[in-house]
């Protein structure tokens, strides 16, 4: 069925490397995956397995010690992995925009909230008007589902499920195609993340772009998104639509982490941990990088990279329990 | 005589705001926070109770008043002793059977310790007169006993050499190592990753089973509540508003804000999606409490009568308390109405 | 028996591993590196120059009056003749003394005022707090020059006059950093274990601010330095005791800047201003390394 959407974001054979004083941490690895136009893909995995570095390659945001090593990063078939800062600045907020992790807590605090979007406006359209840039304001808060009379609140008089709707309407300031979000709801109370989820679901109604949510919890993921790339120590192990990945995980290490959160309409029983933890990627394990707290390792996953599997509906697996088969 | 480990009755915890030096001085009226506002709670020896409730609930407050942590006014029992907090015998003995496990494994512990200094300080603090060799072979013991073997290897690093996981299974043991009969755990798994939350909760629960420990868990997670608690108590505003055996949670849980909670509980199976209700704003300060019901601003169904009356904690059904007029309301239906 | 002391050996060898590891980061820094040379520098002039240079303030007229500077000396002579480079060399000593002198007086009251008001708190810390405001408000050197004027020039009174003034940064520093560490979780645990305030200032207050109060010292260090060369310079140092101020001093009432003789005040001023400078890159660096936040920026 996805063959014949458009794709927003074509990534292929990304890695993006870290130069630290005691060496490369490799954080990403040969991560491939594509967004569609209006759909939303969900990435999780746990902290440090390169989630947040896979977004911010795609901005063209990696810290200074960061780079690209490899691979490529399509957006309407541009090319976007050699762009220059200059060419990067372009395209970032105009065509891909992103509410970062805790940046609700990162207004700042002397400044109305109003002359803090303007702020994003008029850095890309230098030539808009006050009065245009007022409408804009006026209409992002009603989008977001702000009170447009408060646009010259300041943080403080705001509380913090409605910052991040502020956050979320900064993104949109300049009508991005794509919108990531990394972990929009994490350190929100239960009802207020229940409020931003429905505004997720609300915008993708209203608002054709594609998105990515970043998120630990498996149940945002299933609850906003359309497919999910599953990704442990800097690889994406499994790719599917949510029902795939949720309902036939074909992964051991999905499978353990969706056994890991309990379901309050399922049966009450103990949740299981995966032993061990997540690898250095200084020094990464060799084979697939999950088979030192995998319970079904066999001997191949020592030494073989696992190939991606496909089972049909866009639904990837990189194990070797499917008879991956390397350098056939 | 009763099987209760602690007991709280009409349990206050109020903090006087500093309004500044004037107004301090000439303002005849005093403000608070009522942090904590007039709770009952019993846990019994071996049970696990949650307490579950947003930011600002007032939940860890309960936590630390019960651990004698933050001045409190009303009654507290531990062990059938009402607290005897002048008593420096009474303390020491409920300090060693009443312990707590904090929320940020990354601040609990001093950075400037060794593991081992750590470990030990509870029980050097607590049971004086251990010869060296004795605190030593607890302090592995206990290390061992949460996870970190063999404990030998971590006697001598600092927390910062260790992930998140290890620094909590530390804090952890710097609990067990006095072996306590009570704890108050303190959203002990709320800053750590899935694959490694499950460890800390088996461990807790391996504790229980093995030394009967009862535990008052703090979270915000009521699915996690519902899995490993025998008992939950909803906190709204410095108020318990419904408590009741953990199966309420998937069943029969009665009070409107619990019902919201439920509905709008993030839900990885994707079969099960059910209608959600959202509630409107987000949850008074406490320095300023509604009248009547505190939940009413903000209550799908809230009447006049809300308004105005306060709703005590009743039994509705065997051991499940509400405190609510209207408990008979299932919310699902109301909204379908609309 | 041999259990306790094996804890201790172990807890030693990881202490002496760290202590290694710091001395190595702070010798990769070249500021600090530097620094140290400089003061090393110093302090073996302070203490090794005198056994080899023989100077007296009290011996005039070993030269011309106000020469310039020669082969015999080589700064030069002052206005009664006197070799300005032995006053100079004679001088180090005297200013390391006070520096570091003052700098304990200073840091030791310093930390006890802002370890109790940051962890006490509420009255106590609000009393402490406006004598430190009252302190800090008026000027420190009309209030030194008072003081020093009053007890006597000697060097105990100045170096005790210095400590007893130079206290008010550090007891604001010390007490902002244990108000913070006061809300940490293993402080809450602490108390929740039954240990007493003493207990906890003692074991888990002291020794997260010490990194702060080590860096402090060596600041304070240069400070203090510094008042004791003003007050010299001012006329109100000690005057049976060599020091640099004293030669700016000299140098000052005797118009030596106005007749040109740089020879007199620039040596002294260039020594003071290295020894400064040494202290502060010392200080520097280990900002640097005890707040990794700054760290490679």
């Amino acid at each position: 069925m996805s063959e014949n959407k458009k794709k927003a974001l074509e990534v292929r054979d990304l890695n993006v490397f870290f130069k630290i004083s005691t060496g490369t941490v490799r954080a990403v690895e040969n991560v491939d995956f594509d967004l569609y136009e209006g759909e939303s893909l969900g990435l999780v995995g746990e902290s440090g397995c390169g989630k947040t570095t896979t977004a911010l390659s795609t901005m063209g945001m990696l810290p200074d010690n960061g780079y690209i090593d490899n691979g490529s990063i399509k957006y309407d078939n541009k090319e976007l992995a050699n762009n220059s800062e200059a060419e990067w600045q372009l395209y970032r907020w105009n065509d891909i925009a992103m509410v970062f992790q805790g940046a609700m807590n990162a207004l700042n605090p002397v400044k109305k909230i109003s002359f803090q979007i303007a702020e994003a406006i008029s850095l890309h359209y230098p030539k808009a008007k006050d009065d245009e840039i007022k409408k804009r304001i006026i209409e992002l808060f009603k989008l977001v589902g702000l009170d447009s009379s408060r646009i010259d609140d300041y943080p403080h008089e705001f509380s913090g499920g409605m910052r991040q709707r502020v956050m979320i309407a900064m993104a949109l300031a300049c009508n991005p195609r794509i919108l990531i979000a990394d972990e929009p709801t994490t350190a929100l109370d239960v009802m207020i993340q229940a409020q931003i989820i429905d505004l997720i679901n609300e915008l993708r109604k209203k608002i054709s772009m594609s998105m990515i949510i970043i998120t630990h919890d498996l149940s945002i993921i299933s609850e906003t998104c359309d497919r999910i790339a599953v990704m442990y120590a800097g690889n994406i192990v499994e790719l599917g639509t949510v029902r795939d990945v949720i309902k036939n995980s074909k992964h051991p290490y999905t499978q353990k982490l969706i056994g890991a959160f309990p379901n309050i309409y399922g049966e009450k029983k103990r949740i299981e941990s995966i032993p061990g933890t997540p690898p250095n990627l200084l020094d990464p394990p060799s084979g697939c990088r999950f088979h030192l707290r995998c319970s079904e390792a066999k001997q191949i996953c020592k030494t073989e990279v696992p190939k991606s599997v496909d089972f049909g509906n866009g639904h990837y697996v990189a194990c070797h329990l499917y008879g991956g088969v390397t350098n056939e | 005589m009763s099987n209760n480990i602690v007991e709280a009755k009409n349990l206050k915890v109020y903090f006087k705001i500093r309004q500044g030096l004037i107004k301090d001085i000439f303002s005849k009226k005093e403000r608070y926070v009522k942090a904590v506002d007039g709770i009952d709670l019993g846990i019994k020896k071996g049970e696990i109770v949650s307490l579950v409730g947003e930011s600002g609930s007032g939940k860890t407050t309960t936590g630390r008043a019960i651990l004698n942590l933050v001045h409190h006014e009303g009654l507290l029992k531990f062990d059938d002793e009402i607290y005897d907090l002048k008593n420096r015998k009474w303390l020491s003995s409920f300090r060693k059977r009443a312990q707590m496990i904090f929320q940020d494994p990354y601040q609990s512990l001093n950075p400037k310790y060794m593991i081992i200094d750590a470990v030990s300080e509870p029980l050097r603090m607590i049971e004086k007169n251990l010869s060296e060799s004795e605190i030593k072979e607890r302090t592995i013991q206990a290390l061992e006993f949460a996870g970190l073997k063999p404990g030998e290897d971590y006697l001598y690093r600092y927390p910062h050499e260790l992930s998140g996981g290890q620094r909590q299974r530390v804090a952890i043991a710097t609990v067990f190592v006095v072996s306590p009969n009570f704890i108050v755990a303190d959203e002990p798994v709320s800053m750590l990753d899935a694959s490694i939350r499950a460890d800390i909760v088996n461990l807790m629960y391996e504790m229980k089973e093995q030394k009967g420990t009862s535990y008052l868990f703090i979270t915000h997670d009521l699915s996690l509540a519902w899995l490993i608690s025998d008992r939950i108590a909803i906190m709204y505003l410095g108020k318990i508003v419904e408590i009741g055996p953990s199966e309420i949670i998937s069943g029969n849980c009665r009070h409107p804000y619990t019902q919201a909670l439920v509905s709008v509980l993030a839900n990885v199976d994707v079969d099960n999606k059910r209608q959600k209700i959202v509630l409107k704003g987000e949850t008074p300060s406490p320095t300023n409490i509604p009248t009547g019901c505190r939940f009413h601003p903000r209550c799908p169904i809230a009447k006049d009568k809300c308004t105005k009356e306060e709703p005590q904690l009743t039994e509705i059904e065997k051991n499940q308390f509400v405190a609510c007029h209207y408990p008979e309301v299932i919310l699902r239906f109301v909204d379908e109405k609309k | 028996m041999s259990n306790l002391n094996k804890i201790r050996r172990e807890k030693y060898e990881v202490r002496k591993r760290n202590f290694k590891q710091f001395i190595k980061t702070f010798f990769n820094n070249k500021i600090g590196t530097l620094g140290f040379i400089m003061l090393m520098f110093f302090v073996v002039v302070a203490y090794v120059g005198p056994n080899f240079y023989h100077y007296s303030p009290v011996e005039v007229s070993k030269g011309a009056l106000l020469a310039p500077p020669t082969e015999g000396f080589i700064f030069g002579t002052d206005h009664l003749g006197r070799d300005i480079f032995g006053a100079i060399i004679y001088g180090t000593k005297t200013s390391l003394i006070v520096g570091f002198s003052g700098a304990l007086i200073s840091i030791f009251i310093g930390s006890t005022i802002g370890l109790s008001a940051g962890f006490v708190g509420g009255g106590l810390d609000n009393v402490l707090m406006r004598i430190t405001d009252g302190m800090m408000v008026l000027p420190k050197l009309a209030l030194i020059m008072v003081v020093s004027a009053v007890l006597g020039t000697n060097i105990r009174n100045i170096i005790l006059v210095i400590g007893l003034t130079g206290w008010t940064g550090t007891a604001r520093l010390v007490r902002a950093q244990a108000l913070s560490l006061r809300e940490r979780p293993y402080i809450e645990r602490a108390r929740s274990i039954g240990a007493s305030k003493f207990y906890i200032v003692y074991k888990h207050i002291l020794p997260n601010v010490f990194p702060v109060i080590f860096a402090q010292t060596i600041l304070a260090t240069s400070s203090a330095i510094l008042s004791e060369t003003s007050l010299s310079f001012l006329g109100l140092g000690d005057p049976l005791s060599v020091s640099w101020g004293q030669v700016l001093n000299g140098a000052f009432v005797n118009g030596a800047v106005s007749v040109g003789a740089w020879w007199y005040f620039v040596p002294a001023g260039a020594a003071i201003v290295l020894m400064v400078l040494s202290f502060t890159f010392i200080g520097y660096s280990f900002d640097e390394i005890l707040n990794p936040k700054l760290r490679g920026r």
